[in-house]
């Protein structure tokens, strides 16, 4: 199994002010599976996938990904496992502002030993006549394609994608989801999707329904469609 | 209704206290420093004044070898003067200590007091308050002059002797070995009779006689002492009389030195906030965006912006001002009252340094501030919210070399916060500069002072009285000067010497008997960048008279203002006879009556006299180095944390992506390090500039000449302590990135 995790609980603040966003999280991801994750606001998707980000930690649980067990790691052991492992796309980009949109890529290929080629990534991203140029002489959907290069450009085995079209429109959020689905089928990643909206799940494999920190559902996802024919 | 956005300044203060307590502490240091300056400059000035004006300071003395008759008292008074007995007996005390007493001045030369009275009783003294407290007397202590014995009643000072000369017109400040002691009428005539000196001091009824107009009074003295047989053996008018001019003398050069560092560090100031509201614009664009789209107007938001700046500068002012009217001043003060025998000190409101050390800082920053704030706030509300605000619109970004990523990375960091580097530069240059000044000025002097021996041609030079023929010694006349040429705004006091062809101690110098040809010394061609063949113009204060010279070579020495000359020529410029002299070199103790020594400069004298004429800048070196230390620390601190804050997303984007430590401080932690220490490289040739004109208007200050050169190992040492004051800065800086929240930059986002 490329991701498990078990009896995962997360807890925020202390004392009286001590509130669980998780609730004992079980799940189980093949390798090479697009997962959503779908609940509202405050359900807890986007702390799930921090957690197997190693951006965040937990307090109970186990959480093994690609055969790490996240919890025995030490800091500068989960820095390198971010390094070697995950790209992260978000949903406002979090591009770096005084880089431009090729300097942007390479802070991902800078990571990888082996990185894919830039220029056919920028090309393949539609940015190549954009490269000198700075985040903010882009549009949104230009940005959150840089902000995929930048995840992919190092091949990374897994993609953690919170709510990677939320701040997009209906057209753009439809390009940068196909994209996300042509890049699972050419480099076989696995990909993690939080979103709120029900209609992005149509492109998983497998959906997790969160609510108040539970996994209160998880399907199989048999009618796959692609992202070019969603609609909402 | 108040605007509501002011709500938020608590919090930006509080949220960023370090960098806000590191300015204040900065404006509050050169406050500080130079208020009481100003405030003690001024209060010296005003003491000394009154002290000549309440202490009825005499125009004029002179001596005679007995005590003058009531008629010829008023023979002289018939010239438009009063007249005054001021009879002194100069006696040995122990440890080759001398002191000076006087009656008790009842018209002129008045003294004040600090302690105590004045002597009534026969066996009571008043003592120079110096004199007093380098030898340790206090009221009460009994000193025993010739073969009688005085109890102190007080401490005090007098206006004839502001500065205590060795030998009383001598060039050598001397308060612990030389005194002055008033007595009562009874007291000193207690004392050998056969040792007073017939001394009388004048004041002329016209108060507003110039110099030359002084000059021709007593001359005019003269020519009635003649007429009625009295033989004067010693006269000077007050102007000439070193004792009282020596501290007023070069009072006024500093006060435009201050001025000049206190502008510098308001404009770096000034830029500093500057660079400060630009990244807060930057950070909080949408949000100003939002508020110029509600109908906010933009003076609204630059009075927002301004309210820190202003508080902390006027804030910081005002107690600068306070602690320097409370205590710092004493320091100042100090470096005066130790050397000089001023009268009480009296502090006054000194307005005008209030009006330049609050208004004009706070004038300084609004004006920059409001221009640059104008400017950033002009773009639309849409660009706001764009967060596009370059003022210049750019296509595309700068295209940068083909080196590594980490390395372009840098360059981007260096590029996008260039305002900050640029105040960094202003910053180290000006902190630089001062640093070095007050680490080189003393090996300078320490190489002046060394040098300064070979002044003295032999190991006596007598100043006379008189022309006296004696055996032994070479004649030649001696007259002091001023350039016509101004320095810096200031004429310069140049010694001249004329002597005969003959003059063993002039064979080298070829000069043409009654010509105008000259040798200057290398501090006189080097302060007016002078050649041979040019002319150089004396000016002598006392005939009112100019003389034209051509130079016709250099005297081979270091540091002195010297002028050599024919005698002949300079005897008759002086209106003196064609074999006038009044001064002997010699290489052994000349025979002459003391009565006629105007003062011995002795070669083993030089070094104590180069070391007094240094002192009082020396004093002022560790403010010096600490002022720009306090800089460098602030400078540093506050720019470099800002670098830091404002790539905090970026940082913490890089530390999600897997980045390492070491990764991250390569980019953002050496992008400073290597500029900083680049800037130290890049500085020198601009300070080594700046530092030679400088130390040129410094050397105004005393009559002589240090060649400004400042040691390689003065600027290694400045780079030494810049970068390890850097280095402190920078674990702050690492530690800060160490610390920094990864998942606070996800929630930040603004988008």
């Amino acid at each position: 199994m490329f991701i498990q995790t078990k009896n995962l609980s997360k807890y925020y603040g202390q004392g009286d002010n001590r509130v669980q966003v998780l609730k004992n999280i079980e799940c189980e991801i093949e390798r090479g599976e697009i997962c959503v994750f779908l609940g509202p606001s405050g359900s807890g998707k986007s702390t799930f996938l921090n957690i197997l980000g190693g951006i965040e930690v937990f307090e109970e649980g186990f959480v093994k990904v690609n055969g790490r067990e996240l919890n025995k790691l030490s800091q500068s052991e989960i820095s390198e496992y971010r390094r070697e492992e995950l790209g992260f796309i978000f949903q406002f980009y979090n591009l770096i502002p005084n880089l431009t949109t090729k300097e942007n890529i390479e802070v991902g290929s800078y990571l990888s030993e082996n990185p894919l080629i830039i220029d056919e990534i920028m090309k393949i991203l539609g940015l190549y006549e954009h490269r000198d140029k700075y985040p903010n002489q882009l549009s949104g959907g230009q940005q959150q394609r840089t902000g995929i290069g930048r995840a992919i450009i190092k091949n990374p085995s897994l993609l953690i994608c919170d709510e990677p079209t939320g701040a997009l429109d209906y057209n753009t959020s439809k390009d940068v989801l196909s994209l996300i689905q042509d890049i699972n089928k050419k480099y076989k990643n696995t990909i993690l999707i939080a979103t709120h909206n029900i209609a992005i799940a149509n492109i998983a494999d497998k959906i997790f329904k969160l609510h108040d920190g539970k996994i209160v559902r998880v399907e199989e996802n048999k009618n796959k469609i692609s992202a070019k024919d969603l609609s909402w | 209704m108040r605007n509501p956005i002011n709500k938020r300044l608590k919090r930006e203060l509080f949220d960023n206290i370090g960098r806000y307590i590191a300015i204040f502490i900065v404006i509050l240091v050169t406050i500080v420093g130079i208020s009481s300056f100003f405030i003690v400059q001024k209060n010296i000035k005003e003491t000394y004044d009154l002290s000549m004006k309440n202490g009825k300071v005499e125009d004029g003395q002179i001596k005679f070898s007995e005590k003058l008759t009531k008629k010829q008292m008023q023979e002289l008074e018939k010239e438009d003067i009063r007249i005054y007995e001021n009879h002194y007996i100069e006696y040995d005390l122990k440890k080759n200590k001398k002191i000076r007493v006087f009656k008790n001045r009842k018209n002129i030369n008045l003294p004040e007091l600090f302690e105590g009275r004045l002597a009534k009783n026969d066996d009571e003294i008043a003592l120079e308050r110096l004199f007093a407290k380098y030898n340790s007397y206090d009221i009460g202590d009994s000193i025993k002059i010739g073969k009688e014995n005085y109890k102190i009643v007080g401490i005090m000072a007098v206006p004839d002797y502001p500065a205590i000369l060795k030998s009383g017109d001598g060039i050598l400040l001397d308060n612990s070995n030389y005194g002055i002691g008033l007595l009562s009428d009874g007291g000193f005539n207690k004392l050998d009779k056969n040792k007073v000196n017939y001394q009388y001091s004048y004041r002329l009824n016209k108060r507003d006689l110039n110099i030359k107009e002084q000059t021709d009074k007593f001359i005019e003295l003269n020519k009635i002492m003649k007429k009625n047989n009295l033989l004067p053996i010693d006269g000077k008018i007050s102007p000439a009389n070193k004792n009282i001019t020596f501290i007023i003398d070069d009072m006024d050069t500093d006060i435009p030195t201050m001025y000049g560092l206190l502008f510098i560090m308001m404009i770096i100031m000034a830029f500093l906030f500057t660079v400060i509201i630009k990244s807060t614009i930057e950070d909080e664009a949408p949000m100003i965006g939002t508020l110029l789209s509600m109908g906010y107007k933009r003076k609204e938001l630059i009075f927002h912006y301004m309210i820190i700046p202003i508080s902390i500068t006027l804030f910081a002012s005002v107690i600068g001002n306070i602690i320097s009217y409370s205590f710092f001043k004493e320091i100042y003060k100090e470096i005066y009252y130790k050397s000089f025998s001023l009268f009480p000190y009296k502090v006054s409101l000194n307005f005008r340094a209030f009006f330049m050390t609050t208004i004009i800082p706070i004038i300084m920053i609004l004006i920059i501030n409001i221009s640059s704030l104008s400017i950033k706030l002009k773009s639309s509300p849409l660009r706001f919210l764009r967060r596009d605000l370059r003022i210049i619109k750019m296509k595309n970004a700068i295209k940068l070399p083909n080196i590594s990523f980490i390395r372009r990375f840098r360059l981007r960091i260096f590029l996008e916060n260039k305002a900050n580097y640029l105040v960094i530069l202003l910053g180290l240059f000006f902190a630089n500069s001062l640093l070095v000044f007050g680490l080189g000025i003393g090996p300078i002097f320490d190489t002046y002072v060394q040098n300064i021996e070979s002044e003295v041609l032999d190991n006596y030079e007598y100043i006379l009285k008189a022309p006296i023929p004696i055996d032994g010694g070479e004649k030649l006349t001696v007259s002091n000067m001023e350039s016509v040429r101004k320095v810096f705004g200031k004429s310069v006091d140049i010694q001249v010497k004329g002597f005969d062809k003959e003059n063993l101690y002039f064979k080298d110098y070829k000069i043409k008997e009654n010509s105008n040809d000259a040798y200057l010394s290398t501090g006189i061609m080097k302060k007016f960048k002078l050649k041979k063949d040019d002319e150089f113009i004396l000016y002598d204060k006392f005939l009112d008279k100019k003389i034209k010279l051509r130079i016709k070579g250099r005297i081979d020495d270091t540091g002195s203002l010297l002028i050599y000359m024919d005698k002949k020529k300079l005897n008759d410029f002086l209106e003196e006879d064609k074999n006038y002299f009044n001064s002997y070199i010699s290489d052994k103790k000349l025979d002459i009556n003391e009565e006629y020594i105007m003062s011995v400069i002795k070669k083993e004298d030089m070094k104590d006299i180069g070391e007094q004429l240094t002192e009082l800048i020396k004093d002022m070196i560790p403010i010096i180095v600490v002022i720009s230390i306090v800089i460098y620390i602030v400078i540093i601190y506050v720019l470099t944390k800002m670098i830091i804050d404002r790539s905090e997303r970026s940082i913490s984007y890089l530390q999600i992506f897997g980045y390492r430590r070491k990764e991250i401080n390569k980019i953002f932690i050496n992008v400073s390090t290597i500029s900083i220490f680049l800037f130290f490289i890049i500085l020198i040739p601009l300070e080594n500039l700046v530092l030679k004109k400088f130390f040129e208007l410094v050397m105004l200050q005393f009559n002589g000449y240090a060649e400004p050169k400042i040691s390689k190992c003065i600027y290694i040492e400045r780079l030494v302590l810049g970068m390890a004051i850097y280095y402190i800065v920078r674990i702050f800086n690492i530690r800060m990135i160490k610390n920094s929240d990864m998942t606070k930059a996800l929630k930040d986002v603004q988008g």
